[in-house]
């Protein structure tokens, strides 16, 4: 089965946060708890959604899809706001989403979630998205690629 | 509707629900998780 832009980030996000959730419940022997994670996962929690909310207000004022199995419906490359920063920020939201998770599970196996998110996101969903957009944009898509990196 | 008022509003909505929903939220699920952990090692 091909996996490319099958499944919308955000449900695969929810699946791994419920699978990183039941890793630290089955394997508390890996969790190394202390009560100032819980402040920390809560500040990358506030810090993962500003980011999130920048990536859709961009694409707002651009009036182009968010649509993440229809890259191909996109119709400006936007290359304001935070997308100066990252080319991905809904996706490095959602990292950081991920990352605030395992901060605040304190598990070392759960931790390894953030990681495999990101190789995930890179094979099924970004590269396929820049092969639809270097088709749609040509040159102009290849000098925003060139000046602005994938995640940060 | 007046400039200003559309922010003053959306202002005290806004921090209402925080002050009153958000913020306990928070803080019964950090209790919540705090707790778990000292049961566990007490």
């Amino acid at each position: 089965m091909k996996l490319q832009l099958k499944i919308p980030p955000v449900i695969v996000m929810l699946l791994f946060s419920i699978v990183m959730w039941l890793a630290a419940r089955a394997l508390p022997q890996f969790t190394r708890f202390h009560s100032a994670n819980l402040y920390f996962a809560g500040a990358i929690l506030i810090g993962a959604l500003v980011v999130v909310f920048a990536g859709v207000a961009a694409f707002r004022r651009a009036r182009t899809t968010v649509d993440p199995t229809r890259p191909e419906a996109a119709t400006a490359i936007v290359r304001s706001g935070v997308y100066r920063i990252s080319r991905n920020p809904m996706y490095l939201g959602f990292l950081l989403v991920l990352a605030a998770l395992a901060v605040w599970l304190s598990n070392a196996v759960a931790a390894l979630g953030p990681f495999l998110f990101l190789l995930y996101m890179n094979a099924f969903q970004i590269e396929p998205e820049e092969q639809a957009l270097r088709v749609k944009f040509g040159a102009a898509y290849d000098d925003y690629v060139n000046s602005v990196r994938r995640w940060l | 509707m007046q400039g200003i008022a559309v922010p003053m509003i959306g202002g005290m909505i806004t921090a209402t629900l925080l002050s009153m929903l958000v913020i306990p939220t928070a803080s019964q699920l950090m209790r919540r998780r705090r707790m778990a952990f000292e049961r566990s090692e007490g």
